[in-house]
């Protein structure tokens, strides 16, 4: 069945944001002959048409207002209402962002209808529209149906792929929507954290102490390790528990509440694999556990494990791996 | 200046702090050894003379009498001074309990105080007060034979008693000296010696003047000895006192000075004015040091004993209970009037040896906690704010407002009552009976659950409790998970013998697992009728009543009371010496009455009688380290070295600090869910001398001494090669009696109910 | 200023992996021998929040509104103890069971009834469902500004400042009251509750409202007005087959992983 799909795009750096990508490829899956719109607002966004083209859209809604680099809660609202009045979408499919986070519960109660959040898997199921997404912690997964339309879901990033290959030199309808309205929230400040060189969502290997390590002087043979392998290839992440402690920096969190990474390895260091900190990292293609506890939780989602205490095995591992080279 | 530097600044290392002495703290100010010195002396009669054999009391003194009015006044410093002690105590709670178990007490008084048996914990201690208490008694007794002999009809000192008497008093003079002569060789050239830790003006000023007035009584002897029983003398009223150096002979140290001012060729006016002189010296001495019980720490001569009276009769692993908690208004100690008044009157008997300090595993590593300084910290506010208390608590004023400091968490810092371990070490040496831990706990009951001010990870454990039953938050294992792999594991319903008590340690940490399978295994085998709880175990409470959450402790405590007597629980075997000590000797309190044994001690028997047999030969060698809770707290030092005599090929050596001398692995108190500040790790230190016998293995029997050393070894020795491995002593019997895979029993008769 | 926190009990979060189980039949969560239901623990620290500013300020009142069954009353006396005010708790057949927009609109329901709100704390999200959704749709539903995943809230001048914690760092944002704030773990962990404060808690009577006392019709709440439908609720495979090193020394198995993922072309 036909249906049309509405995306709210994100822009990273002036650039279609790698999540939008994705979700517009699941969007013209999912259409099945229907439209798929996609909202670019920010400022270079004109510039960003034909790459939303490219990746699976239809016609795009944009607004070159740099005022929505910055989120504010009524500003997006207003932006997303005017393409919901223009395309009349079935469903409309927001990242599981900073953005998606805020804008996703505040657009289905604007709108009257629901959302489900941090969704992994969207299907059209014989008409219904079904969501599944984590919960408790990532213990169980739970799928939806929806009562109301339009449905919205917000996604969780790399659980949709785009298209492959992109539809390149394809064009579509663009439509302007008018610049950032008002908005009651004012942002009076920013702070960056500090974050050395790699990302901990781009890096293709993360490294991540947790509590068993006992220390925050721990995370120095951790760092070491993500040295080891490479500072442009390896970024050091670190479990909730660790970061509570004051071990390591919040940014750096991977976890449900922290960073959701999926990267090509995940190396897991004296954390036990609480279900919150696994909902951050099992979309990562291997998972290499190094723990005492021969039961903990994380070798059950592991490819490769190491049973014994990480400050006898991390300085030979790290040899080993420098000696790779 | 109640609070020093080290209260102030940031830890300071133990070395730092021993090698510079706290500013010197002259409680009572300098008029008090003036006015004990204007004072005279009881003393004084002490030396005065023997004749005929016998002598003429008070020869060559004029207004002898004087002594008596010196007596009198001295005796109402005395009253005075210790009624003014005594008023400060009281600003205390009543102490309960204190008329019960009167024999116990008495006993105590006498062999903890006057047999001073935990003196003689430092052997050169022991005999130092043994010489220096003896002569003090002796001496005493002669004294007060020459006043009997004088001021009422008796007369008894003549003949060859006073012959005997002339001797023992000379003997126990010099006994004295000797004891002296340690005391000023202990303070003088032995350096950083513990007892100069805080060293005060008073330290000096008792052990000279004792030595003073020793010095001075023989110089006394000798003069007289010297002009009268060497040469002979006419009195006065013309009596001729003919010489008799045999008779002198007997004051045998007296009469070789005598024989020695021969040699000075003085004239016989000389010497009885150097013995006028003398006399008098020695008399104002002997009441100025008398004098000094009321402001120095002199007074352990009369504390001791009477703390020892004090001492609690019940087991020493018992925290007090708050009983009708939910009607209180405070529930810990905040204020100094919050402590009993036994708690305060301890304060005034500490002598500040060091005792406590030198084996508190905080203070060995370099932890924020001496108890001594503890103890004399609170002293000093005592001091400080008790008069103003007192005071106002007489007209019904608000005592809580006195304070000009924070008792707790000024006075005593916060870090420092965290960093205690309640391993009782500072309790089991204290020679004069001061009870540090229900002193401490008692503030730590006022940080949790009066301001709820505690450390990030003790909470995080109190809540876990709180919430799961457990301290373990994040563990993965389930009370369940160690029986997979073992049989049938029957459930307890009332009609076996046993419960099995697993804990929580040895159920919800990895480590713990073998221990807990190997106990079960070796129930098994030895055919004992026994069953487990399950998912029906809770925590009993223990971590939290150390961790001062009182309150969270009788809510587990009553619940599990009820459990165990809906259950018929008679008997328990449990996996943990602090599960063990809770259940014996705290759960009375909750009308909790069960047989408790450690599976050691049910192992130990088992061994013994046969039903369980010792097959393989191990061949290595351990060292055991006695948990806190299982040694210390109830005495069970042998049943695990006799465990170890038994099986096969095991060699043990042992620690320097075993048995009661023991050292903390550094988690208990709660330290297992804290993070330790300071320069080492108590466990590393531990671990260090557990490394130090040279043994392969170290043998505990307690799920977080094993924890500790296993946290410990990769520390000490980084190679892998080589290291010491920790294992739980049951592991050892289960190697023993199974085998290594725990299957070689002989037929297992399987223990269903 | 008067506060609402919103807090809800759920069954525990921190249950071991091995014991949690699902009826898949019912599609609901099956509660683990022995592990009681507890606070969500994002709900502590939004009573943290609310508490701190109480605190600074000297004055403020805080009312702590629990949507659930009976047993809810414990995760309201927790907050209670923590400092709050007064406690209500939305209890009725008619409201149990719907999903976050009735869950919202209950809320919204009573934070209207109490009538004088100035701000409404919110945890991140409760840790049973993740959902993440109730504090902007009370937000909606109220007609109020928001900020979510905030680290620190402070209110100056009658606006509340909330640093909301982002990817790549912090941002602050001024909210005119009265407002709505989500409260995420980087504010710390709540305050431990004195014990007199517990005591006090426990012998507070914590109201009840039901769906008639909110006015709210019971088609739109509960069950009945939910709009997400549970279809199935299971526990997802994960990757498994983990391959130990099993080398001898730790040094061997260093050696043996690193060679093992330079076969795999890993690393």
């Amino acid at each position: 069945m036909a249906r049309n799909i509405l995306v709210i795009g994100e822009l990273d750096g002036g650039a279609l944001s790698s999540t939008t990508a994705e979700l517009v490829g699941g969007a013209s899956r999912l259409a099945d002959g229907g439209q798929v719109s996609v909202t670019l607002t920010g400022g270079g966004a004109g510039g960003q048409t034909d790459a939303a083209f490219a990746a699976g859209a239809d016609r795009a809604f944009v607004s070159d207002d740099a005022t929505f680099d910055e989120f504010r809660s009524d500003q997006w609202v207003a932006a997303a209402e005017q393409a919901i009045e223009q395309s009349g979408p079935d469903v409309i499919l927001i990242a599981q962002s900073i953005v998606g986070r805020d804008l996703g519960p505040r657009l289905a109660f604007r709108r009257d209808t629901a959302v489900a959040m941090d969704c992994v898997s969207i299907e059209d199921s014989g008409g219904a529209f079904k969501a599944t997404r984590p919960c408790y912690g990532g213990n169980a997964q739970a799928t939806y149906a929806f009562a109301t339309s339009p449905a919205i879901a917000t996604v969780r990033a790399k659980s949709q792929e785009p298209l492959d290959p992109p539809r390149e030199g394809a064009s579509g309808e663009v439509v302007e929507l008018s610049g950032a309205g008002a908005s009651r929230s004012e942002i009076v400040g920013r702070e960056a954290a500090v974050a050395e060189g790699l990302q901990l969502q781009d890096a293709p290997v993360v490294v991540s102490g947790g509590r068993g390590l006992g220390a925050p002087e721990g995370f120095g043979l951790v760092e070491e390790l993500a040295e080891a392998i490479g500072t442009d290839k390896a970024a050091v992440g670190s479990s909730r528990a660790a970061c509570d402690l004051g071990w390591y920096p919040p940014s750096q969190q991977v976890g449900l509440t922290g960073k959701v990474v999926t990267p090509d390895l995940y190396i897991a260091i004296a954390i036990s694999g609480a279900s919150q900190h696994m909902a951050g990292c099992s979309g990562s293609k291997t998972i290499i556990a190094i723990n005492k506890d021969p039961e903990a939780n994380i070798f059950k989602a592991a490819r490769y494990g190491i049973v014994g205490d990480y400050k006898e095995v991390l300085p030979p591992l790290i040899e080993a791996v420098k000696n790779l080279e | 200046m109640s609070v020093s530097e080290r209260d102030s600044a940031a830890p300071v290392h133990p070395a730092e702090r021993r090698k510079k002495p706290r500013a010197v703290r002259f409680t009572a100010a300098w008029w008090a050894p003036a006015v004990g010195l204007s004072g005279l002396g009881l003393i004084s009669a002490i030396e005065l003379e023997r004749t005929n054999a016998g002598r003429e009391v008070f020869f060559n003194v004029q207004q002898p009498w004087i002594v008596y009015i010196l007596l009198a006044a001295l005796t109402g410093l005395l009253v005075y001074g210790f009624a003014r002690h005594a008023t400060l105590w009281m600003v205390g709670k009543p102490t309960p309990g204190l008329l019960r178990e009167i024999p116990m007490r008495a006993r105590n008084a006498v062999r903890l105080g006057l047999g001073q048996e935990k003196v003689r914990r430092d052997r050169y201690a022991g005999i130092m007060h043994l010489c220096i208490f003896s002569s003090i008694i002796v001496l005493t007794a002669v004294t007060a034979q020459v006043a009997l002999e004088d001021d009422t009809p008796l007369s008894f000192l003549h003949g060859d008693y006073y012959l005997f008497f002339s001797f023992y008093g000379d003997l126990f003079g010099l006994i004295g000296m000797i004891g002296v002569g340690m005391a000023l060789y202990r303070r003088y050239f032995d350096d950083f010696h513990r007892i100069r830790w805080d060293e005060r003006v008073e330290d000096h000023i008792i052990i000279w003047g004792l030595g003073l007035i020793l010095i001075t009584g023989f110089g006394v002897e000798a003069a007289r000895i010297s002009v009268t029983e060497l040469q002979g003398f006419i009195l006065e009223d013309g009596t001729q006192l003919e010489a008799h150096p045999d008779w002198a002979r007997w004051s045998f140290v007296s009469y070789v000075i005598a024989e020695a001012l021969g040699i000075l060729d003085l004239t016989q006016d000389q010497v009885l004015a150097g013995h006028t002189w003398m006399w008098w010296i020695h008399v104002i001495l002997a009441f100025g040091w008398l004098g000094l019980l009321v402001f120095t720490r002199l007074d352990h001569m009369l504390f001791a004993p009477v703390n020892a009276f004090l001492l609690r009769t019940d087991a020493p692993g018992r925290l007090s209970k708050i009983e009708d908690i939910e009607e209180q208004e405070v529930f810990g100690v905040g204020q100094i009037q919050d402590f009993t008044w036994k708690q305060l009157f301890e304060l005034d008997a500490c002598v500040r040896c060091g005792r406590c300090t030198e084996v508190c595993p905080a203070d060995l590593s370099g932890q924020p906690l001496s108890p001594m300084h503890l103890i004399q910290d609170l002293k000093a506010h005592l001091a400080d704010v008790g008069p103003e208390v007192q005071r106002r608590g007489h007209v019904g004023g608000d005592v809580r407002e006195v304070a000009r400091q924070e008792m707790v968490g000024e006075v005593i810092r916060d870090e420092t009552l965290w960093a205690c371990r309640t391993c009782g070490a500072c309790v089991q040496e204290c020679p004069v009976m001061i009870e540090h831990v229900p002193t401490i706990v008692d503030m730590r009951r006022y940080l949790v659950m009066d301001e709820a001010r505690v450390p990030a990870t003790a909470q995080t454990a109190l809540e876990n409790m709180e919430m799961r039953g457990h301290p373990w938050r994040g563990t993965n294992l389930t009370r369940e998970s160690w029986m997979e792999g073992l049989g049938e594991v029957p459930v307890f319903d009332g009609s076996q013998d046993y419960l099995y008590w697993v804990g929580c340690s040895g159920a919800l940490v990895e480590r713990n697992l073998p221990v807990t399978q190997a106990v079960f295994r070796l129930l098994r085998e030895s055919g004992a009728s026994f069953g487990v709880l399950g998912q029906e175990e809770t925590c009993n409470g223990d971590p939290a009543r150390r961790l001062g959450n009182e309150y969270l402790y009788q809510i587990l405590a009553e619940q599990l009371v009820e459990t165990f007597k809906a259950r018929n629980v008679q008997r328990v075997i449990t996996n943990c010496p602090h599960c063990f000590n809770t259940f014996r000797n705290e759960y009375p309190q909750f009308d909790g009455r069960f047989e408790v044994l450690h599976h050691t001690e049910f192992l130990e028997g088992a061994l013994a009688d046969g039903s369980l047999k010792p097959r393989h030969s191990l061949d290595s060698s351990v060292t055991y380290h006695d948990s806190c809770y299982l040694g210390r707290m109830n005495g069970v030092y042998d049943a695990p070295r006799q465990i170890i005599e038994l099986l096969p090929g095991v060699d043990l050596t042992e620690m320097r600090r075993s048995r009661s001398k023991g050292l903390c692995c550094g988690a208990g108190g709660g330290n297992m869910w804290q993070e330790e500040v300071g320069e080492r790790r108590v466990n590393h230190v531990r671990t260090e001398e557990a490394v130090g016998t040279g043994a392969s293995e170290v043998v505990s029997n307690c799920p977080f001494c094993i924890q500790m050393f296993d946290d410990g070894v990769p520390a000490i020795q980084p190679e892998e090669e080589g290291r010491i491995r920790p294992f739980d002593i049951a592991e050892l019997i289960e190697r023993s009696v199974l085998g290594e895979n725990g299957a070689g029993g002989n037929g297992a008769p399987a223990a269903t109910a | 200023m008067h506060f609402v926190v919103c807090a809800k009990q759920i069954p525990d979060p921190e249950t071991p992996p091995s014991a949690f189980r699902i009826d898949e039949a019912n599609n609901e969560v099956i509660p683990a021998p022995g592990i009681s239901p507890v606070l969500s623990q994002f709900d502590g620290m939004a009573a943290e929040a609310a508490l701190r500013i109480v605190e600074a300020a000297g004055e403020g009142k805080i009312t702590v509104i629990s949507l659930g069954q009976e047993s809810a009353q414990a995760a309201i006396k927790q907050v209670l103890a923590m400092g709050a005010d007064e406690g209500i708790l939305l209890e009725d057949d008619a409201l149990q069971g719907g999903d976050s927009y009735t869950t919202a609109r209950t809320l919204a329901a009573a934070i209207e009834k109490l009538g004088d709100v100035d701000a409404v704390f919110c945890g991140r999200q409760a840790a049973d469902w993740d959902m993440g959704q109730v504090g902007l749709g009370l937000a909606e539903l109220l007609g109020w500004p928001s900020a979510i995943i905030a680290k620190d809230v402070q209110i100056e001048n009658g606006a509340m400042h909330v640093q909301r914690v982002l990817a790549d760092g912090f941002e602050t944002v001024a909210l005119p009251l009265p407002a709505v704030v989500t409260i995420s773990n980087e504010i710390g962990d709540p305050r431990y509750p004195k014990l007199q404060q517990i005591m006090r808690a426990a012998r507070k009577t914590v109201n009840r409202w039901s769906a008639e006392d909110l006015g709210l019709d019971p088609s739109t709440v509960g069950d009945a007005g939910a709009r997400l439908k549970l279809e199935r609720l299971f526990i997802p495979e994960l990757g498994g087959d983990v391959e130990i090193m099993d080398g001898e020394s730790a040094e061997e198995q260093a050696q043996q992983l690193a060679t093992t993922l330079r076969e795999a072309k890993i690393l």
